[in-house]
């Protein structure tokens, strides 16, 4: 029964491991995770610091500080060159990753990708923030992996390569062997893009927004949907795959095009629309860990008697600090264990479902700032709801929920013998 | 009594005939799954290298450019390309403001 579940488990791990697209997202977004923390650094610098405005909340309106307003431009500038052109980042890094995957190294590829993103989007105001910015992220994302995959297909078809004399300097020939794929990659789909207005009198970006993104956004962002993206997630988990790292490439282009709408209107100071985002996940989901393993931490230390356990946590601690929790998921383990599988896939119900209600009913604000993930709890939280203590103390209180939740099976293990080695 | 005793054996020997099947596939699959590309290493995006040059970007974003494309640099190709970019971008922004503040 284990083994015939496990299985399952694993297809489906190795299914989704091996499909290139979400692989490419998956990695686009990883090497886009920098961008955005800069991003958000910036925004928080921004309105927290330096601004000026009255009856702000900021540390240049305490008498003294003001000359910290004239450091804003700075910041900015540099929130505009990140969160502002992110849908332009998410194409060439994805398109750049699927190449990869598909043998194809060429600069010619996010430069094609671009190109037919730019082709099918309005550009009658130029190239306005609703392009370049998170409302362009999903159509940027699908025009990309479509223009990188017709544009491989073509070059490794060999058909429209234009072969020229071998006295030819390589670099030169090998710009007229991509020449014809990436016209026709482009002409395709900008000529689809054509069509699709011509007859539906929708713009295919209006048209994804409108019947993709718009549903998807619905379902993954509801505290159904999270709370069904959490289980998956420590499921996974208990059978020793990664689940987030799985995962990730399906729902992470939804939270942080919700983020990014989250943090565009704090920026402008109006109030963020959404609860579930890139930064509720990371403060509800991942804080001390999967599983919230920082609440066994702490019924580990009052009430285990075992000292197998007190150790691995001992060592485990520093780690779980910066909410890296593999030393306690391997070591004591929980992978495949039936007694802590139990509260490992609870906790984390517990956590998103109470940072969803806190943030619901007010308590905690709507998180606008992505800290980065090695953020340890409290801060996380304190920097995610843009300088919100209560939104800190809302990541202790998950904690401590997650800790009662983990007390019973800790006790319970207590009378389980010791494991010895022969 | 003597066939039913048989069968019973029988039935148990396929049992962990599949069992150890199972289990041989799922070892396959686990192999599968570790030699599977592995994703970007987060932690590697946050190195000390990294954050010193995210910051160099926000205050001095030429020199940042330089950090991403000196030999040093742990950027990778997709990456130097769109940071070039985010570059770009936040010097034009800075230069804007300033002259049409």
């Amino acid at each position: 029964m284990k083994d015939k579940m496990m299985n399952g488990f694993l297809m489906f791990a190795t299914k989704i491991q091996g499909q290139r697209h979400i692989n490419a997202i998956k990695n686009g977004f990883t090497n886009l995770m920098p961008i955005i923390i800069v991003g958000s650094l910036c925004t928080l610098l921004s309105n927290v610091v330096c601004n000026t405005t009255e009856g702000y909340v900021s540390l240049a309106n305490l008498p003294g500080m003001a000359w910290l307003g004239s450091l804003r431009p700075i910041f900015d500038a540099a929130n505009y060159g990140t969160m502002n052109m992110i849908a332009i980042g998410v194409c060439v890094l994805v398109s750049m990753e699927l190449g990869m995957t598909l043998g194809q190294n060429d600069w010619a590829i996010p430069v094609t990708a671009l190109a037919c993103y730019i082709s099918v989007v309005d550009t009658s105001n130029g190239l306005s923030s609703s392009v370049t910015a998170a409302a362009g992220l999903f159509v940027a994302l699908i025009v990309s992996l479509v223009a990188t995959e017709l544009y491989c297909k073509l070059v490794n078809s060999g058909k429209l390569s234009i072969h020229m004399p071998d006295s030819v300097p390589s670099n030169v020939a090998k710009s007229f062997s991509i020449l014809l794929p990436c016209a026709v990659v482009i002409f395709a789909i900008s000529a689809f893009g054509f069509a699709f207005t011509a007859l539906t009198g929708m713009m295919i970006p209006d048209a994804i927004i409108k019947f993709i993104q718009t549903p998807l956004s619905g379902i993954m962002t509801h505290p159904l949907g999270i709370l069904v993206i959490a289980f998956m997630c420590s499921l996974l988990w208990v059978f020793g795959i990664h689940g987030p790292n799985t995962l990730n490439g399906i729902y992470e282009p939804i939270f942080l095009a919700a983020y990014a709408e989250n943090e565009a209107t704090y920026a402008a100071g109006m109030a963020a629309p959404n609860i579930v985002c890139s930064p509720f996940w990371s403060t509800f989901f991942s804080l001390t860990g999967s599983g919230i393993t920082g609440g066994l931490l702490i019924a580990i230390f009052l009430f285990s008697k075992r000292e197998d356990f007190k150790a691995i946590a001992k060592l485990a601690l520093p780690c779980g600090i910066f909410n890296i929790n593999e030393p306690l998921i391997f070591g004591i383990p929980i992978v495949m264990n039936p007694m802590l599988m139990i509260p490992f896939m609870l906790s984390p119900l517990a956590s998103v479902g109470i940072g969803y209600i806190l943030t619901a009913i007010g308590f905690c604000p709507k998180l606008v700032v992505n800290a980065p993930w090695t953020t340890p709890p409290f801060l996380c939280g304190f920097l995610a709801g843009g300088g919100s203590i209560t939104a800190g103390i809302s990541q202790i209180i998950v904690i401590l929920v997650a800790a009662v939740i983990y007390t019973p099976f800790v006790i319970a293990l207590n009378n389980q013998e010791v494991p010895t080695e022969e | 009594m003597s066939s039913k005793v048989g069968r019973k054996k029988k039935s148990s020997a396929e049992k962990s005939e599949q069992r150890s099947e199972l289990k041989e596939r799922n070892q396959k699959l686990k192999e599968e799954l570790a030699a599977a590309p592995r994703q970007p290493n987060v932690l590697d995006k946050l190195s000390k290298w990294r954050v010193a040059t995210y910051a160099w970007i926000i205050f001095l974003p030429p020199y940042g450019l330089y950090r991403v494309w000196s030999e040093e640099s742990t950027f990778t190709s997709p990456e130097k390309v769109v940071w070039t970019f985010m570059i770009i971008a936040i010097m034009l922004r800075f230069l804007w403001s300033i002259l049409f503040a």
